[in-house]
Formats: C-alpha cells, structure tokens, sequence
C-alpha cells in the first residue's frame, strides 16, 4: 500500500545525463531560483522541525525530503570523471550562480549519480570521483569556497526513471541546498 | 444559511462587476468549490463563505464560474464533469478549493462532506483526488490557476492515520503535499496552496480565512502580473496569522499573467507605470518594515529592480547588525562587493568562450601517478591527451595511444608553457585546462581527420618504429636541442636552460623506460 515518495514541486530538472544530444545551459538566475531556500523556505523549516538535523551535508541525503534540487547538465568524457568542454562551461554557469551574494552562508551537495550495466560496482567509484571533481573544478578555477560544497557519489541508488535504470536520464549531476539555517 | 438559498451548484454567468472593465475577448472559466458542512467532523465555518467570495470575484474578472458547495462524493464527481467540458477552448482556468483536504502518500484528497473516514479500506471511495481534477484543467491549452485552501486542521487525517498504522511519512497529518507539476498544463500554471505543504492552514476568526482574504484583496488589482500579486497576498497572510501561516505559490508561468486588464483612458502613465507603482509600494513597505523577509519578497518580485541593489544591501546590513554577518565577510566589504557581484551575474553571456583562468589552487595541485592513473584514461582518451598535447604546440609524438617518454616530454613541455608545476604526469584539473585551452583547435583538426582518434594507422606504428630509433640516439639529442615548438623563439636563458635539462632527464628517463 505505501506508495514511494517522491519529490514533487521543488525541483525543475533543467538537462540531464552526460549523453543528451543538446545539452541544455541554464541561465544563472534560473539556477539561483531554483536553489534559494526563499521558493522552497516552508519545506526546508518543516523539515528542520520535524526531523531536525536527520541528514548529514556531506553524505546521501534520505529520500523523500524535498530539498531545493537542481539537475545540472554536466558532461564527462565517456566512463571518466574528465569533464568536457560543454561541461565545463555548464560548471562556469554554475559558479556564476554560486558566486552570487543571494547564495551567500548557504551550502550545496554537489551529488553525482551513475548508471551503467558494464560498469557494475565500479558505479560508485565514478560517482564519487565525478562528484569530487566537479566540486574541484569549481573551487579550484572559479574560487567557490571549498566548505560550501560537499561531493556525494550515489552510484546507482537513487534513479530517477525507475522503470528503466539504465536509461540516461539516470545519470546525472545534481546541486542540492544543503544549508541548515 | 447560505447553503439551501445557493443550491447546491450553479452556473453564474460572468457577473460584471461596476468598474473594472471586463473587455477580455478570451474565455475564461473557473471552478470553485466551498466544503463547510462536513457530516463527521462538524462544520468549518469558512469554507462556504470563502467560495461564494471568490465566485463572485472571478465572476467580476471575466470568469465563467462553475460553483459548488457542501458537495457530497457524487456531486463533487458530476461538478468536476461538468467544468471539464467547459475547460475546452478556454484560454484561462481556475480552481479554486476551501474545505478539508489530506494527502496520503503524496496525492492530495479533496474531502467531500459526506466523507466518514472511518475505515482503513474504504476511505479512498469517499475522497476525490486531486489529480483528477487537475487533468481536467490541464486538457485546455491555456493557462491555469489552482487555489488550494484545503489545509484546513483535519481531524479526519489523525483518525485515518490511527486506522491505517501509516505513519506521518506517508500521511501528513494535516495540510496537503506539492502537486506534481507535470499534472499541470504546459502553457503556464501557478499552484497555490493557503500554506507550507505539511502544515496546516487557519480555517480564520473572521469572515473569510486569512488566505482566501488576502486573495480576494489582491486578485482584482489592475494591470498587475500574477506573480507581483503572489508577494503581495504572502505579506497580508503573514501579517493576518502573525508569521505562522505562510502561503505557498509554485509558479511556471511562460509569460505575464494579468488577471485584471484595465484600459485607462487616462493615458498620461505608460504601461510602465503601475509596476513600478507596486514595485515602490512593496519596497517602501520593506524600508517601513526594516524587516530582512520584506526586502527579500521585493527582491523576488523584482530581482533586477530600481530599488534591488538598495534592498540587497540592507539585507546585508540588517544581517550584519543582527550579528549572523557571513563568516569571512568584513563589515564595508559586503556592501561594496555585492551590487559588483549582482551586475556579474547579469553581464554573463553563456556565449562566451571559455577561458581557465590559472589559478593558486591549480598550480597547487599534486599532479603526478597517482593522479593521472585515477583519470582511467582508455587507449583512446590517452590518444586524444597525445593529440591536444600536440595541437597545444608541444611534441607529444604521433597519438597513439601509448604514454612513453614523447607523452611525458609533451606534458612536461606544455606544464612549462602554461605555468603548472614540471612533473610530466596529469591531474583531472590540468587536465581540464588541456581541454579548455585546445577545444578549438581540437575540434578543427576532428572535423578535418574524423578518424583521427579510433584507427590506429600504419602511421602511428611506424612512429613507434622512430621511437625505437631515437633511443639510441639520445647522445645527438643532447647535443643538438631543438627549440621546444609552441614557445616564442626569443627565450631567456633561464627557459633555455630548463629546456635542455627537461632533455637531458628525458635521456636518462630513456635508458631505464621499457615503453
């Protein structure tokens, strides 16, 4: 009888998956938007209140919370964490958004997730890596403070197409407020 | 009693009220449905009154409204029918819902009057989803707006929870969950609930509740865009509850929505004019106010308003003198910093051509064995490494696939060139500035040779072959350095220097490499 939750409302995907024919850029004030607390306020209090601090910035946060999400369309070479040049300019648009004074004091999950038959259990390493180097290559080349993001590899846990886990769609990056305020 | 002079629905044709004139040539329809005299748990005072408000509100804004009050399971059933049919070629819909409502397992229930809710199984029978009611507003092609005012404290919910052993997780105790947006139309939708999800709303001391109040004041402003209404009626709604009701609007509105359309005949202000009106009388609440969550409900109504640089900075500054400053962030600094920020923000282009820029950060970075094997480059991205390395000017060898001493010269060059530590070896972050740095050239010299990195031509063995034959010839090597290619012909004697000791390690390296 107990159907699964899932997150409704909060998050708009805006592209998805490294295999996407046209990988959609965002407009920072787009992803400012979706990831400030303001749209999304009363469901992070509820939270806090209910089940307050139940979840952990820097490891997967449980399922059936709506956090403010945002899908990212990061694109990486292959079955490496080598970003391509579309996802690093998908990454510029990023730090844009990051660096703006809204964002200020708050904190992000930059969470990586892999789905892929041939990779088996080398899903999780990639997530992890991918994860770590998106968050790299944003505090490294665009100066975003290192403790405003954490990096989480998923693996394969959390699909978004159930019906089908490998589909791309499932592969994907998301950057989660993550801010306990 | 209003509820047997109304009947139990009916149709109102498009009452024109004084005043607004209502020249809207597009259809417009609207269900609204009021639930007060619930048969299990007793009356909500309310829920009437607020319906037949707000009836008469969209009936003065042009809307063809379908009413419904204290309607049981099938009357509910027959009402939705009936405003199915009239969505059809409807350019605007709206649903509008005082009453009861509960959410189990994410979908929300409206609760029809005759709903008992006292059985574990059959209480689905008794509830309407409301999903199906929003399929039907989102058959039309237009744009809709749901008004859920259903939050109401629910006694009925902690019965049900008591029944079915659910806990709060999947039941919420009281108010509703989000609607999935993908239920609603595409052409542009505005969901709004009378509080947070999960909480639950004040059914109101006076005549109407507070959200259906603030509605009522606000719907019928003139030549005001939806979304500008939205902070206007959280503010009265905060203001009317004291802060612990806050309403909640999802909006995915493709363009402006303007519910009220007046045409002044007294032209002397352009269109201009009465945004900025309201979006002075918010800000001036705001500086009235001094309130943070004021100054933010302007900023979100008007992120790139007359007043928004003004507002972020006293936000900052009320922060500061609230002592919750940003770690980091001296006292001037913030207010300085910002609007350069904010205008970043806005100068931006996506367009733009990506440039690295070489940071501490990245020169600090450890790259050397460890880190290039992390980057698990297959034969063919350890091609395309040799390729860039190549077409960054640097003599990587021909892209083979194969990372011997020429991959390790063409890295150490290139790090030179760039300004990253020496070590011969990659890391992801140097990686990403090969990549940044050669993306043009790469993608002219794929578009020329399409097969250059999946064959491995006759070419590329025999450069292995010159390899081979070059070992032996490390002592000429020595003697006669050649000038790295990518670098300016003038160099200064330091980088001369470092480019025949790079040769000379290469040398050495030789002897002991078995590639």
């Amino acid at each position: 009888m107990d159907l699964k939750t899932w997150c409704a409302g909060v998050a708009i995907v805006l592209g998805l998956g490294a295999s996407m024919a046209v990988a959609q850029e965002a407009s920072p004030v787009a992803l400012i938007e979706a990831l400030s607390p303001e749209k999304t306020g009363p469901t992070v209090r509820a939270l806090s209140s209910q089940n307050a601090l139940a979840f952990l910035p820097d490891q997967p946060l449980p399922e059936g919370y709506d956090f403010p999400l945002v899908g990212v369309s990061v694109e990486f070479q292959d079955d490496t964490h080598i970003l391509t040049m579309r996802g690093m300019r998908s990454l510029r648009t990023v730090a844009v958004a990051l660096k703006d004074p809204s964002m200020q004091g708050h904190s992000f999950q930059v969470a990586a997730h892999v789905f892929s038959e041939k990779l088996g259990s080398a899903q999780f390493p990639l997530s992890t890596r991918r994860a770590r180097a998106v968050v790299q290559h944003l505090t490294v080349y665009y100066g975003v403070p290192q403790e405003m993001l954490f990096a989480v590899g998923y693996g394969a846990t959390r699909p978004v197409d159930r019906a089908q886990p490998y589909s791309a769609r499932n592969t994907r990056v998301e950057l989660i407020n993550v801010s306990q305020h | 009693m209003l509820k047997p002079l109304l009947g139990k629905f009916l149709m109102a044709a498009a009452v024109v009220v004084a005043g607004a004139a209502v020249a809207q040539a597009e259809k417009r329809v609207a269900l609204v449905i009021g639930n007060s005299d619930y048969e299990a748990t007793g009356r909500l005072p309310n829920p009437e009154r607020d319906a037949l408000a707000m009836s008469r509100k969209l009936g003065g804004l042009g809307f063809d409204v379908i009413e419904g009050y204290n309607l049981t399971y099938d009357e509910l059933r027959e009402t939705v029918r009936q405003f199915a049919k009239e969505t059809r070629g409807a350019d605007l819909s709206v649903f509008f819902y005082a009453g009861h409502g509960i959410a189990v397992d994410q979908v929300n229930y409206i609760v029809p009057v005759d709903a008992q809710m006292n059985d574990p199984i059959d209480w689905e029978f008794e509830v309407y989803a409301l999903p199906d009611i929003l399929r039907s507003v989102s058959r039309a092609e237009s744009a809709s707006l749901v008004f859920l005012d259903a939050c109401r404290d629910n006694p009925m919910a902690s019965q049900l929870a008591e029944l079915r052993g659910m806990s709060t997780r999947t039941l919420n105790q009281s108010g509703l969950s989000l609607v999935n947006p993908l239920a609603l139309p595409t052409s542009g939708s505005v969901v709004a609930y009378a509080t947070e999800p999960g909480d639950v709303a004040f059914d109101g001391d006076g005549e109407n509740s507070p959200f259906t109040a603030a509605l009522l004041r606000h719907i019928g402003t003139a030549n005001t865009d939806f979304a500008v209404l939205t902070s206007l009626i959280t503010r009265d709604v905060l203001e009317m509850t004291g802060g612990s009701q806050r309403p909640r609007f999802d909006v995915s509105l493709t363009g402006p929505l303007v519910l009220n359309r007046v045409e002044t005949v007294v032209s002397q202000a352009p269109s201009v004019a009465p945004s900025l009106d309201v979006e002075k009388i918010i800000f001036n609440t705001a500086r009235d106010t001094g309130d943070i969550a004021d100054y933010q409900a302007y900023l979100d109504s008007f992120p790139n308003g007359v007043f928004a640089v003004v507002a972020r900075n006293a936000i900052a500054r009320l922060k500061r003198e609230a002592g919750v400053a940003e770690p980091g962030s001296q006292a001037g600094r913030v207010a300085v910093a910002e609007p350069e920020l904010a205008s970043a923000t806005r100068i931006y282009r996506s367009s733009d051509p990506l440039v690295l820029p070489m940071t501490q950060a990245a020169i600090g970075l450890a790259a050397n064995k460890t880190t290039e094997d992390e980057l698990a480059l297959t034969r063919m991205q350890r091609k395309e490494l040799q390729l860039r390395l190549n077409l960054a000017g640097q003599k990587a060898g021909r892209p083979d696939g194969i990372v011997g001493k020429g991959t390790r010269r063409g890295i150490r060059g290139w790090q030179r060139a760039v300004g990253f530590e020496v070590t011969g070896y990659m890391n992801a972050v140097q990686y990403q500035m090969l990549v940044a740095k050669t993306e043009t050239a790469f993608a002219q010299h794929m578009s020329s040779n399409p097969d250059a990195l999946t064959k491995v031509s006759t070419k590329s063995r025999k450069s292995t072959g010159t390899t081979k034959k070059r070992k032996t010839n490390t002592t000429q090597k020595v003697a006669k350095p050649q000038a790295p290619a990518p670098a300016p012909k003038k160099k200064t004697f330091t980088e001369s220097l470092a480019g025949i000791e790079d040769r000379v390690r290469d040398a050495a390296k030789d002897a002991f490499d078995k590639d």
